[in-house]
């Protein structure tokens, strides 16, 4: 218990409890309030000690959390590689470029977040285990992340905080912030991982070297694979949008260029020529479980009638002059086949031929007359 | 203000940063930023010169990770070795300049007062009026008072971070109170 009776003014400036008091940070508030009643005598005094801390209030600098992140991701870089001055300066330029970028893609993807309906999400990120320096610190590295690697055989389970799951398989790293902040939730992955998405307002988003991946809709599986020259991100059923984060082309428009990735699409990323493409999945599976039978017995059925169904079934768009194949009756019986395989059945049938144009399979023939 | 780290996590974050966690050095250093940074301008006004110089001392502190001592308090230590790597880089700078151990550096600070919640007339004039005189005490006396309320250090941290003895500090603080008293009535005790 201190004793406050023979307490002086230079107590009362060293006293921890009362500057906190006094500064609004709440401590010990009854006690100081009723100071003044206990030791009637020290009121003038206490009254003059907490004018003085006013007084001696200073207003803080102007710097953002953005500058300090950025010159903490400095430090690291310049602890972990060692570089001299210079290349330090150019390298801190382009790290301010990234975080530049970076911002523009958390502005565009948050204004978009509005239509966001994830539910239980499942997907799987396969990324190459070398990506540059540069990226690797800009995206390991952060305010308050965690870094999580997982050295063991066996696949780790990581709960994040918004409740949302992840596998984490044996030789990834992911890294995460303690705390989502309220525009977007954004992980870094490195290697492979498996994400049960909690559905809620942001939208959740992974970043796997140069590729972004985003979280738009309900179900579906996520694969990048080839560890050297591409990356890629397959969808079963729902929706993902795919960006890349390149910083040298920071671009003026708001506008983020990337594929909205459906059922059965795959985003292609070529690292070496910094392109990416959409396609369809080498094996697509059927959206649609709940047929009693997965048989399909045709008989004299117009082609377009089947092609219609499997769009339905694999979600992904076919292409056909309607006119010139409305007269082509088909009877078959169609069950475990794949996509392919039915496709191949259809086109012999008919001498057709089909061809993958972005994202989306393309019917061509004479048709039937 | 946000939350800043309780000795104990500061502590905490510093021994594992002594075994060799480069990312506990780099959390040090996200917490205490604002702060160093706000010091570092008192001392120089240079904000690009400042920034440097805290970088380059986390490097450097990465760097003799090994030979690293335990500190008692973190955000004193860095305030220290700060203002050293300062005042060391500005004598580099420009040939005219001090030496460090001599207190001829100059600190700059606007106190601003708080007038939160205060009400009556009488009390903000009361209160300005201190301002303006802690505005035009001495810069080490400007000094001491911005190190106890602003990055809220106990004497025995301020004598370490102005160079003193906790006697010294004691003293200027007396002399501080003695210039607000010729124009307000403050008590000494």
């Amino acid at each position: 218990m201190k004793n406050y009776e023979s307490y002086t003014m230079v107590d009362f400036i060293q006293d921890e409890d009362f500057r906190d008091w006094v500064q609004g940070h709440k401590s010990r508030e009854t006690f100081w309030m009723a100071f003044t009643e206990l030791y009637p005598e020290k009121k003038d005094m206490l009254r003059q000690a907490e004018h003085l801390i006013r007084a001696a209030h200073v207003n803080p600098e102007r710097i953002t959390e953005k500058e300090i992140r950025s010159e903490v991701e400095l430090f690291i870089e310049r602890a972990t590689t060692g570089h001299s001055q210079a290349e330090i300066i150019e390298e801190k330029h382009q790290l301010e470029k990234k975080l530049y970028w970076y911002n523009i893609l958390r502005w565009g993807l948050s204004a978009a977040a509005m239509v966001l309906v994830a539910v239980g999400v499942n997907w799987y990120l396969h990324a190459p285990n070398e990506i540059s320096p540069g990226v690797a610190a800009e995206n390991k590295v952060g305010p308050n992340m965690v870094l999580t690697s997982n050295d063991t055989e066996k696949p780790l389970r990581i709960l994040l905080v918004d409740s949302s799951e992840v596998i984490l398989n044996p030789k990834s790293r992911l890294s995460y912030p303690a705390q989502f902040s309220d525009s977007a939730r954004v992980v870094y992955l490195v290697g492979e991982a498996s994400f049960s998405v909690k559905r809620q307002g942001q939208p959740f988003m992974v970043y796997t070297g140069e590729v972004v991946t985003r979280v738009l809709g309900t179900r579906f599986v996520i694969r990048a694979f080839d560890l050297d020259k591409k990356i890629t991100v397959q969808v079963q059923t729902g929706k993902v949008s795919v960006y890349v984060a390149k910083p040298e082309q920071v671009p003026n428009k708001k506008e983020v260029n990337g594929l909205i990735i459906t059922a059965n699409q795959e985003a292609v990323f070529e690292k070496s020529i910094n392109q990416l493409s959409k396609t369809v999945v080498a094996n697509p599976l059927k959206l649609i479980k709940e047929k009693p039978l997965d048989v399909f017995k045709y008989e004299e059925v117009p082609l377009p009638e089947i092609l219609g169904e499997l769009e339905k079934t694999y979600g992904i768009p076919v292409q056909f002059d309607f006119e010139n194949f409305q007269s082509c009756k088909i009877t078959a019986t169609l069950s475990n086949e794949s996509l392919y395989e039915k496709l191949d059945v259809l086109c012999k049938a008919v001498a057709a031929s089909y061809e993958i144009v972005d994202g989306q399979i393309v019917l061509s023939g004479k048709g039937c007359r | 203000m946000k939350a800043r780290l309780t000795s104990e996590e500061s502590r905490k974050l510093w021994q594992d940063y002594q075994s060799g966690d480069m990312y506990a050095l780099a959390n040090i250093m996200q917490s205490y930023y604002s702060d160093l940074f706000h010091w570092g301008l008192r001392l120089h006004g240079e904000r690009e010169f400042i920034k440097d110089c805290i970088q380059d001392m986390f490097v450097q502190l990465w760097k003799a990770q090994d030979s690293a001592n335990s500190v008692e308090n973190v955000r004193s230590y860095l305030l220290v070795m700060l203002k050293t790597r300062i005042l060391r880089e500005l004598s580099k700078k420009h040939v005219t300049h001090q030496s460090i151990l001599t207190d001829e550096y100059s600190f700059s600070v606007e106190f601003a007062a708080d007038l939160r919640l205060i009400e009556e007339e009488h009390e903000i004039y009361q209160i300005r009026k201190l301002e303006g005189v802690l505005n035009h005490l001495s810069d080490r006396q400007k000094e001491l008072i911005y190190l106890r309320f602003y990055q809220s250090l106990s004497f025995e941290q301020i004598a370490e971070v102005m160079y003193l003895s906790r006697q010294s500090v004691y003293n200027l603080l007396q002399k501080s109170l003695g210039s607000l008293r010729k124009h307000y009535d403050i008590q000494s005790r």
